[in-house]
């Protein structure tokens, strides 16, 4: 390569660099519902500026620099100046434009706020809608230098308001805590599926070159099975732990498309059966207890929704997911491994909950619902509990209690389900309508929360 | 038709026949014959640039075109949005309204804003059975710009009790923010011998 080829190289970069720093002017004028937004353009600005200037600095050397030049090393510091920006920084690009007040459920953005605030603190939340059905979350892996300080929450563009699917964010704000759970039984898991394999597959000989290869394969196929597993099952019991019976809903509704017997494997990333899923939350994450006490309301709205629910619980009382994932050999190794580890996950879950994370299992938020619910019927949002004590010739006294999520969201799901039974025969609030009060009531309760 | 005042207006509070949440000022929001309201962080604009005229005869095409016409903003609090002379914007109460069938509402400006110029509202009756947030017409009728916040108190609504009982029959249930003009509905409304021409 001519030093002409390697100029024009670097001058492409600069450009591309110069395209990335305008792209970033036009964005920070736009309305964003957190300041996590504003706070990461500069930082992205900073991260650009600098890499243009190493750009820079490499065409200044090469101008320099006698003959014979050293190409291959120029090029590869032009090509890895190049990658910075192609494979790292554009992708937040599509983020900060997908986060975008217009484009995010903004009303729902300060309770998601404060509840990632508590869970994964080193991690500011930046919600984003994307053309996906599909929700996700991506933190500090991979990103590079000063950009990991964040976590980029991913939503269904098409369900931006969707509140009541939106619970499913609870799921995604886990993701960052599983690893330190298996990371600790790694080694002894990885210990225990070598022999199961070799047992499995008695054929294989570890002393043959193939036989060891095979079996190495089919070790890390098991290991990658445990491990997506346990995390999905982590991420499950945390949001059911958090919402309870709207978890379940919210992840009912979300799969409604899907088959809830899909063996996993390297396609589909390893992700657990959703008939498995649904099992393991319902035996183990959701609260005997907490359920009888939302059931002592006797009004008709929570008697649907027990029978809902119950009715829903029963479907998963079996084993059978499990049964169907062990029809498969390797599958059936990991999965074994993993429900010996549900009960120690669910602690593990139950330690990453602190006091000061509302609950729907907190005697508030249980006391909260079938209240919130008589405000949904009304057709006003559910924020806030008002008691009016007495009232003097002048003067009133009151309390006002801002509703707690779990509370709002469970009596949403209430309504939800009371109007799926019943919206053919009555004059009930459309699902626009309440996700929209649902949305308002979110905002105004963590307004109250801060005064 | 009688005005409520703030004894009464607790009253009905209390028997959960009003509501008003939230009461972001706690008790002081309720004055001796009225309710403040605090404006919120919505506004719709206007898109000067794109709109030819507003023609409720082409009124299906301001419908179907909305978003081409105008824009939802929203400012975050402690943030500014700066209404200019002459300018119009829909905002809207951050409280959310429920009025009882014997209760109706007039939306008023305060003086002190009205001094500036301020306008908050060309359509100030609320019906009884409303519920929602309060829609703003904000225009400013002043010589300078001025800068708007989320949670300025610019509004008050008086509460009268009405003569027999009503329910609400209209065209914006359940606002939670400004919501876009309904012109299309607007057409249908108008008397058969005025569309036959």
């Amino acid at each position: 390569m001519s030093l002409s080829s390697l100029l024009r190289l670097s001058h492409q970069v600069e450009n591309e660099y110069l395209a990335f720093l305008n792209e970033l002017q036009k964005l920070e004028v736009l309305e964003y519902p957190t300041l996590a937004c504003n706070d990461l353009i500069s930082k992205l600005r900073e991260q650009g500026l600098h890499n243009k200037d190493s750009i820079i600095k490499v065409r200044e050397e090469l101008l320099l620099v006698s003959p014979p030049i050293k190409e291959h090393l120029y090029r590869a510091r032009i090509i890895f100046e190049r990658q910075k920006l192609i494979e790292i920084l554009t992708n937040f690009l599509d983020w900060i434009v997908g986060a975008q007040t217009q484009k995010v459920p903004w009303s729902f953005t300060p309770s998601i706020e404060s509840l990632a605030n508590k869970i994964i603190p080193d991690y500011p939340p930046i919600l984003y809608c994307k053309n996906l059905y599909n929700y996700g979350i991506q933190w500090a892996q991979a990103l590079p230098g000063n950009l990991d300080k964040y976590s980029f929450i991913s939503l269904p563009r098409l369900h931006r308001s969707n509140i009541l699917m939106h619970t499913l964010i609870g799921h995604e704000l886990f993701h960052p805590c599983c690893e330190s759970f298996t990371s600790k039984m790694e080694n002894e898991v990885a210990r225990r599926i070598t022999l199961e394999v070799k047992k499995a597959f008695p054929d294989l000989d570890p002393d043959d070159l193939f036989g060891q290869k095979e079996l190495g394969r089919m070790n890390a196929i098991v290991m990658c099975s445990w491990k997506r597993t346990l995390h999905e099952l982590l991420c499950d019991m945390f949001c059911a732990e958090l919402f309870g019976p709207a978890a379940l809903l919210a992840m009912r509704s979300y799969v409604s498309f899907s088959d809830y017997k899909r063996m996993p494997d390297m396609n589909n990333n390893f992700y657990p059966p959703l008939q498995y899923r649904f099992e393991v939350i319902c035996q183990n994450a959701m609260d005997k207890n907490a359920l009888d006490t939302l059931w002592g309301e006797k009004s008709e709205i929570i008697q649907l929704f027990k029978s809902e629910i119950e009715e829903l619980s029963k479907t998963f009382e079996t084993n059978e997911g499990f049964e169907f994932v062990c029809t498969d050999n390797l599958n059936g190794i990991a999965y074994a491994e993993v429900n010996k580890l549900i009960s120690e996950a669910h602690d593990y879950v139950i330690s990453k909950l602190p006091d000061s994370i509302p609950r729907w299992i907190d005697e508030k938020a249980l006391v909260q619902i079938p209240k919130l619910l008589e405000r949904l019927q009304d057709g006003i949002p559910p924020n806030e509990i008002i008691k009016i004590k007495s009232i003097e010739e002048d003067d009133c006294d009151f309390t006002s209690e801002p509703a707690e999520l779990p509370a709002i969201l469970i009596a949403g799901w209430a309504y939800q389900i009371y109007r799926e039974k019943n919206m053919e025969t009555q004059d009930l609030l459309s699902y626009d309508t309440l996700s929209r009060l649902l949305l308002k009531a979110c905002e105004d309760s963590e307004m109250l929360k801060c005064e | 038709m009688s005005i409520l005042t703030r004894n009464v207006i607790w009253q009905e509070l209390k028997k959960n026949r009003l509501v008003i949440t939230p009461l972001v000022n706690g008790k002081d929001e309720i004055g001796s014959s009225s309710v403040d309201l605090h404006l919120g962080h919505e506004f719709i604009i206007f898109k000067r640039a794109k709109v030819t005229s507003v023609d409720v005869m082409n009124s299906t095409d301001l419908t179907r075109n909305v978003y081409k016409y105008q824009e939802k903003v929203r400012i975050s609090r402690g943030q500014k949005f700066v209404l200019h002379p002459h300018q119009l914007v829909l905002g809207a109460s951050i409280e959310y309204i429920s009025l009882p069938n014997d209760v109706s509402g007039e939306i008023c400006g305060r003086s002190t804003w009205g001094r500036t110029g301020l306008i908050i509202a060309t359509a100030t009756k609320v019906d009884t059975c409303f519920k929602g947030c309060v829609t703003l017409e904000l225009v400013n009728e002043g010589e300078v710009p001025l800068s708007l916040y989320p949670g300025l108190c610019v509004a008050q609504i008086v509460l009268k009790r009405t003569e027999g009982l009503g329910s609400y029959k209209g065209r914006y249930p359940y606002p939670t923010g400004p919501e876009f003009p309904k012109l299309d509905q607007e057409l249908e409304s108008l008397p058969k011998f005025f569309k036959s021409v």
